[in-house]
């Protein structure tokens, strides 16, 4: 029967006026189809060839209107037409797919429980998935406790038991419609473990402070009495409460007693402009406090309030950028794991401060670093169990991120072999790598591991040493505008400390003039501020000078020289060393400025610059170009680059 | 069935696209297509760039966006000049859909908004003129004055920054 013919045969049940000849035609065809249509249970179809002979015959009193009523309500209590007949193939392919499902999802669900961020867009996911499939089929009880579950799924406080629930009936259920034993428990009782338990409103407004407990008791003595009545209009009634609190604790009874954080998603770019408004609303505000007379008091208290406020929009932008390190550490786990497991080692692995906050781009530009680090850590530092000596035989890898100083420190730290300086040494004069002096430090050894094409695996195994070396983290890190440190004792350990701007657009710089500009270099790459005496720089062969520094002798460069732009102009000009690994140069500058803090910003259109990594807007509004250290070493090294560029 | 007739249009009535914002260099007067302008600013702090070819000044911050600035006068092959009061930077927009940019142009003084129908514009001259002629879409007339029409794509598009050509 067609929905029209319902609703026709619906208004008929109720309007039918058997003086109306049309009336009469069109409903006895209706009742004609009805009782052709074969859907229809036996009753209905009765029923309708009755009306039919009814309405054929001749109209007649008063009961006969009423008997026609009947007849229809009698076609209509058919039950709604069921949806379509399911495809069995469609429904056989699909309970092959989602036959694990319930254990995957309940695995995830666990993943979740301790933390892996990951795991929960994976199970939105998942259960949208599953529930899109299960509505295509017109499974409604599996589409609906996915919906329940996925519903849960927002916040950062899972309702792990209800989850759990849900993935065991959705495993069940899955194989129940494969043929197994249906779920003990129906689908509404799973998704009622996901409903929170509706407060009374007494409760809530006893609770925020707004009623009195013997007030609210007085009204539901007096609610007892008159039914119907609801106890929020009594307590308004009585002049107990204000209408307003009842209608905030209502609103708080009805969708707000989540107590978890909501989240929601929201594009990159748009928190980017909005970081963007918010400083240069900034500037904007320092350049008027410039001119404004701060001597008037309502004034002066205004510009507090609208700084400190300020202040805080500046805080919050930042912060909406910022999501916790624990992803990538959680890949960089699994990574361990896989790795012990093919090679053969007994591991651990603990994390510490895997909630500390890095802006999503540093986050995510960590991952690989991370997995490349405790792939090696596994490889080449864990030794297999039974060479581990008097330690204990499970090798223990430890995760680690700290704020210090404004930066974040990420250390992957292992407790096998330690460094062999020796055979880096070796390793490096066999690939033909510059040596370092015999009296070099540990570090400037270690350093010769981040080198391109080292490599001191003798076996190609998959896991490390595939030819893709430390040089790979290292650039990673530099594209981060971090460093990497490394300590290492022999048989206890190394440690890989990664250093990181905690932000990728801000950069902590040292301000720089020369030839009439202003420059900021990131602190990150200045090793030490100089000013030589004119004697102390010695002669380089072919062109330039050389800095004695620390015993080694620098490249002394006019930083407007590697940039083209006219010449130093102080007599004296004062130097900064700048170093990336074992590469170190002295550029010369008319003078340096002090600290700064540099907001990195893209010029579209402009060309790359060699040297330079872009431009910032500095605290009073005016642009300095941010140095790049890696292409001014670079350019150091190849005079010649600069002509080419 | 209507006989109501509309009435003929105004004939202040402007046609974006026949809009222009003209300005000079020198002597000689320019228009650029208005529906690129997007604002006009006095001439500010710009920052230079070193390794730019010589037209392009530097860079600006509009508002918190660091964006490249272009002397007209030497992209078209005029002498530069100091800068003085009635200088001013015109923001254009150069480009379109994702490669779209802002860019300054740095021109001597802004006239006015006019109309420009193409019905009033020539093919540019062959010869004869100092203007680097690849940036001149045609010539316009506009009241007794004679302007060209600038190709904001050849003048600041982002090839035209990157090259390291200049006419100048």
């Amino acid at each position: 029967m067609s929905p029209q013919d319902r609703e026709a045969i619906a208004e008929a049940a109720l309007l039918f006026d058997p003086a109306d000849a049309a009336a009469r035609a069109a409903l006895a065809k209706r009742f004609g189809d009805a009782a052709a249509d074969a859907d229809l249970h036996d009753g209905a179809r009765a029923a309708a060839s009755e009306g039919a002979a009814l309405l054929a015959g001749p109209a007649q009193d008063a009961t006969f209107a009423q008997r026609i009523a009947t007849l229809c309500e009698t076609i209509l209590a058919e039950p709604l037409p069921q949806a379509q007949p399911v495809d069995r193939s469609a429904l056989e392919e699909f309970l092959t797919r989602a036959a694990g499902d319930g254990d995957e999802l309940a695995g995830l669900v666990l993943g979740w429980s301790h933390g892996d961020g990951e795991a929960q867009a994976d199970l939105r996911r998942r259960f949208h998935t599953l529930k899109g499939d299960a509505g295509m089929l017109g499974l409604a009880p599996l589409q609906e406790v996915c919906h329940a579950a996925e519903d849960a799924l927002i916040g950062s406080a899972p309702p792990v038991d209800a989850l759990l629930a849900a993935c065991d009936w959705i495993g069940i259920e899955v194989a129940h419609l494969a043929g197994g034993p249906p779920p003990q428990r129906s689908e509404e009782d799973v998704i009622g473990l996901f409903a929170e338990p509706r407060r009374q409103l007494g409760e809530i407004l006893v609770e925020s402070g707004a009623a009195q407990p013997e007030t609210v008791a007085a009204a539901l003595l007096e609610q007892a009495r008159t039914p119907g009545r609801r106890i929020g209009e009594l307590l308004v009634e009585r002049g107990a409460v204000h209408a307003s609190d009842v209608s905030a604790a209502l609103a708080q009874q009805n969708g707000g007693s989540r107590t978890h954080a909501a989240t929601m998603r929201v594009e990159v770019d748009r928190v980017d402009q909005l970081s963007d408004a918010v400083g240069e609303l900034g500037i904007a505000f320092a350049m008027l406090g410039g001119s404004v007379d701060r001597g008037d008091r309502r004034i002066a208290t205004l510009f507090g309030r609208i700084e400190r406020l300020l202040r805080t929009a500046q805080d919050q932008a930042d912060r909406l950028r910022m999501i916790p390190v624990r992803p990538a550490f959680l890949r960089a786990e699994r990574a361990a794991r896989e790795a012990a497991a093919r090679l053969g080692r007994q591991l651990e692995v603990c994390m510490s401060g895997a909630g500390t906050e890095l802006d999503k781009a540093v986050v995510e530009g960590l991952a690989d670093p991370l997995l490349h680090l405790v792939r090696n850590a596994v490889a080449h530092g864990i030794e297999m169990p039974g060479d581990r000596g008097t330690k204990d035989v499970i090798g223990r890898i430890t995760l680690s991120a700290v704020r210090r100083e404004g930066r974040v420190e990420i250390a992957v730290q292992d407790d096998g072999r330690g460094l062999d300086r020796a055979r880096i040494l070796a390793a490096a004069a066999a690939k033909g790598l510059p040596q370092p002096p015999a009296e070099a430090s540990d570090r400037e050894v270690w350093e010769l591991i981040f080198l391109p094409g080292f490599s001191t695996s003798e076996r190609v195994d998959g896991i490390s040493g595939r030819g893709v070396g430390l040089d790979v983290v290292r650039n990673a890190v530099t594209d981060l505008r971090g460093r990497i440190r490394i300590d290492s004792s022999p048989g206890t350990g190394t440690s890989f400390t990664l250093v990181l701007p905690p932000t990728l657009a801000a950069v902590d710089g040292l301000s720089l003039s020369c030839g009439g500009h202003r420059f900021i270099v990131p602190t990150s790459s200045v090793r030490a501020c100089v000013r030589p005496r004119q004697g102390d720089l010695a002669p380089a062969a072919g062109h330039g000078r050389l800095l004695p520094h620390q015993g080694r002798l620098l490249p002394w460069r006019p930083l407007p020289d590697l940039l083209g732009i006219g010449a130093i102009a102080s007599k004296r000009p004062q130097a900064v060393v700048i170093g990336s690994g074992n590469r170190q140069a002295a550029l010369a500058v008319d003078q340096i400025i002090g600290r700064s803090q540099a907001i990195l910003k893209p010029v579209p259109g402009l060309p790359e610059i060699p040297g330079i990594a872009g431009a910032s807007i500095g605290s009073d509004g005016r642009i300095e170009l941010v140095l790049d250290p890696e292409a001014l070493l670079d350019a150091c090294d190849h005079p010649t680059l600069r002509e080419a560029s | 069935m209507t006989d109501h007739v509309t009435a003929p249009r105004s004939r202040t009535r402007r046609n974006a696209n026949d809009t222009f914002l003209t300005f000079s260099l020198g002597d000689e007067n320019f228009a650029l297509p208005i529906l690129r302008v997007r604002e006009i600013i006095g001439i500010s702090d710009i920052t230079p760039v070193p390794r730019m070819p010589p037209h392009v000044r530097g860079v600006l911050n509009l508002r918190g966006k660091v964006i490249p600035v272009i002397d007209l006068r030497r992209r078209l092959g005029f002498d530069p000049v100091q800068d003085h009061k009635r200088t001013c930077i015109v923001i254009i927009q150069a480009g379109s859909g994702a490669d779209a940019i802002l860019v300054g142009t740095v021109v001597d003084r802004v006239s006015e908004v006019r109309d420009i129908p193409p019905s009033s514009v020539e093919p540019p001259p062959r010869l004869g003129s100092g203007v680097d002629l690849a940036c001149i879409t045609g010539v316009g007339k506009s009241g007794k004055h004679v302007v060209m029409l600038l190709d904001v794509d050849k003048v600041a598009g982002r090839d035209e920054l990157t090259s390291a050509s200049n006419k100048g």
